[in-house]
């Protein structure tokens, strides 16, 4: 290399540049596109009336089937919710969840609530339900 | 005269504070006035008007307090009179009963009521005491003709508090954003309506009190968990109403939580609770005022 004229030393470094560049590309074309991290992100609407009236019915209605002992029925049609959905119907049902909120996280709170509300509606056993008459 | 009593067997609700507010804001109308009973023996609000706001004593209020001990003019004294088999000669006069301010009076606890809760007294005879003395503070030439008449009950069926109650006008129950609060409160009303019948049950009202505000950006009235245990206060109200035939109405104004409030009572009512609270009590005079189904 060093019996090497200056330019012929540049040229062969450009060589090598080009030939590092050239596998670079090919690195990139592999790798799998991102799903789109960097798109801007859609901000989930706020709850209109109609819709949290909507939504506090289906509760209402869920809650209705679950208390009767439709429990899988009940599982099955949250389940099928997505997601996103599944938030809005518990922010409509002033549930505590966050935008990021999994799924399972969401499905236990509204579980939680059901199993609340169905505690304060249960009589409180007295001494006087164990007589016979 | 209409007559309020506020209660809830669950302590610290806010009981005391409510209905000292709630007696404040009445007065605030020149044309009205309140009179406040003490009737719990641990004296809270007895102890919160006998206080400045240093922690030190309000000594207008205890020279008083203990002119009152001295001549026999207090709420156990008048008890005492009542139970004795001779007529009932208590005197009403300003020995007994102490202006706040000129159009808010108050008449104070003492110690001595503890013992009411001991077998001392005829049960039966006790139930009719307040509606007794009531009558002779209405007939009193010595002391004004009040308009509203406020009660701060004990946390338990205490036999002054049975008194009120089988005569009262209306039950007024804070409550609070829990869980325990919207269960207590089926309870409560069930033990009411069983202890006060065969005597007519007055009208029920429940408020929320220390409300929780939303957090963040959120356009709610209320925080998720007090929505939550205002919808769930309502449900047990109209199925009490519904199964016993009570009139019961929930207030839509909520009192919110403030770390101040405990001390209104020496330091003023804040200027947001005097709306809130005049809000709350414009609701109660029209439901007070509505006729009875």
């Amino acid at each position: 290399m060093t019996n090497q004229l200056p330019s012929e030393e540049l040229n062969a470094l450009h060589e090598k540049l080009d030939r590092i560049l050239a596998m670079l590309e090919e690195i990139n074309a592999a790798r799998p596109i991102r799903p789109a991290s960097k798109t801007p992100k859609v901000k989930m609407l706020p709850l209109t009336e109609e819709e949290i009236t909507a939504l506090q019915e289906q509760f209402k209605r869920l809650y209705l089937s679950w208390l009767e002992g439709k429990e899988l029925e009940v599982q099955d049609e949250l389940e099928r919710i997505e997601v996103q959905q599944l938030r809005r119907f518990a922010d409509a049902n002033n549930l505590n969840v966050t935008s990021k909120m999994p799924r399972q996280k969401v499905l236990q709170i509204i579980g939680a609530r059901f199993r609340e509300k169905r505690q304060l509606h249960r009589g409180t056993p007295s001494r006087n339900e164990g007589s016979t008459t | 005269m209409k007559t309020i009593a506020t209660i809830n067997f669950k302590g610290g609700v806010g009981k005391t504070t409510a209905t000292w507010a709630m007696g404040y804001v009445a007065a605030l109308d020149p044309t009205i006035r309140t009179l406040m009973f003490d009737l719990d023996a641990q004296m809270s609000l007895t102890q919160a008007i006998a206080l400045n706001e240093d922690g030190t004593p309000f000594k207008s209020f205890l020279d008083w307090y203990e002119r009152s001990v001295k001549r026999k003019k207090t709420i156990f004294d008048a008890l005492d009179e009542y139970t004795k088999p001779a007529t009932f000669s208590f005197g009403i006069n300003h020995e007994f009963i102490y202006k706040i301010s000129e159009r808010y009076h108050f008449i104070p606890s003492v110690e001595d009521l503890y013992w009411t809760e001991l077998e001392l007294f005829d049960r039966d005879k006790v139930k009719f005491f307040i509606q007794r003395l009531l009558e002779k503070i209405k007939h009193s030439s010595n002391v004004p003709d009040y308009d509203f008449v406020f009660f701060d009950c004990p946390p338990s069926f205490s036999l002054l508090s049975y008194s009120v109650l089988s005569c009262c006008d209306l039950l007024l129950i804070p409550i609070n954003p829990d869980f325990f609060a919207a269960k207590g409160l089926g309870l409560l009303l069930n033990s009411l309506r069983m202890r006060i019948e065969p005597f007519p049950v007055p009208k029920i009202g429940v408020f929320m009190n220390r409300a929780k505000r939303p957090g963040g950006s959120s356009v709610k009235k209320f925080s998720n968990e007090t929505q939550r245990y205002l919808d769930d206060a309502s449900d047990v109200l109209n199925h009490v109403a519904d199964e016993r035939g009570l009139e019961v109405r929930l207030f839509k104004t909520a009192i919110f939580d403030r770390v101040g409030m405990k001390r209104a009572i020496q330091e003023g009512l804040p200027d947001d609770f005097k709306l809130q609270f005049q809000s709350l009590w414009a609701e109660i005079k029209a439901f007070l005022a509505e006729s009875r189904r």
